[in-house]
């Protein structure tokens, strides 16, 4: 009897996982793909980067417990996923010439019209002047609209840590931008 | 938060700063990257996360069992053969107060001067 019906929901369940999963992805891909951008500064490296994420999602899933929300997930994913694309970034010196090309350039690039912005240009910039943590805090806050909980359970830090770096990441951006920008 | 505004100079506020930053979340992806990203939950639909995850865990577990049985296995043989016993070092004798080792002994011929053993009490 189980043997008979074993066939028919295994596909069923594969089905309903996979249209769930293609709800995720187009629910979150937007935002994983700039906090991908943001933090690497390059399109390229940044769809690689979320198409990694979304692939150790999937192999993940089984193990998702639902304790974060699947946004959080992802970005914790994506978070560590850059980190690991840094570190092979120090190993491997043909990744690094990629990560320090211009970034946010091309005119095919989707990011050139937000960009054609000249004060909106002058930020990014400035942003990936900043150090990873605090980029990452100004990303998640104020790009992704995260709340510090939530960033906690993505970065690991305490709230207090993270307000104060958030704090401290907008005094080196605005000193970052001191005489470059009119207000 | 410190929102202190521009002070004049080219300073900018922690208001311009924080609008222009929420201003970049309008950047969106290509719209290639959607077909991409769905091309490959078709593709890993096929094998699906659960059976992926458990070649893992049974790999995993596997490791674990078999670093087990070593333990176990050299646990019995070090309880039932003893420690290895430290071959070519006999007993230690005193020859003029300097430690050597005793010298080999013909246990066939047992004699004190193959074995070794001095009376020192014994009359000479």
């Amino acid at each position: 009897m189980q043997e008979t019906s074993e066939p028919k929901t295994v596909p069923a369940r594969r089905r309903r996982l996979r249209e769930f999963y293609e709800g995720v992805v187009d629910a979150h891909y937007r935002s994983v793909y700039r906090s991908m951008l943001f933090l690497t500064g390059d399109a390229n490296l940044a769809e690689d980067l979320t198409q990694e994420v979304f692939a150790s999602a999937w192999g993940a899933l089984a193990r998702f417990r639902g304790q974060a929300s699947v946004r959080t997930w992802l970005h914790r994913i994506g978070y560590h996923a850059f980190v690991d694309a840094q570190r092979r970034r120090a190993r491997d010196q043909a990744l690094g010439d990629r990560l320090t090309q211009r970034r946010c350039e091309g005119p095919a690039d989707p990011v050139s019209r937000v960009l054609a912005d000249e004060h909106l240009a002058q930020v990014c910039e400035a942003l990936e002047r900043l150090e990873i943590g605090e980029r990452a805090v100004l990303i998640l806050h104020y790009i992704e609209g995260l709340s510090y909980r939530q960033m906690g359970r993505i970065l690991g830090r305490p709230n207090g840590t993270l307000k104060w770096l958030t704090n401290r990441a907008l005094e080196n951006l605005r000193r970052q931008l001191a005489g470059k920008v009119e207000p | 938060m410190n929102t202190r505004p521009t002070d004049g100079s080219n300073d900018v506020s922690t208001q311009w700063l924080e609008k222009h930053l929420k201003s970049l979340s309008a950047v969106s992806p290509p719209e290639t990257l959607r077909q991409r990203l769905l091309a490959d939950v078709a593709r890993a639909a096929a094998v699906g996360p659960g059976e992926r995850g458990a070649v893992h865990r049974w790999s995993r577990a596997v490791r674990y069992v078999a670093a087990t049985a070593a333990v176990i296995v050299a646990t019995c043989a070090i309880v039932r053969l003893g420690l290895p016993s430290r071959r070519g070092q006999g007993p230690v004798a005193d020859h003029n107060e300097q430690v050597s080792l005793v010298a080999a002994a013909d246990y066939n011929s047992p004699r004190p001067v193959d074995m070794n053993v001095c009376d020192n009490n014994g009359v000479h």
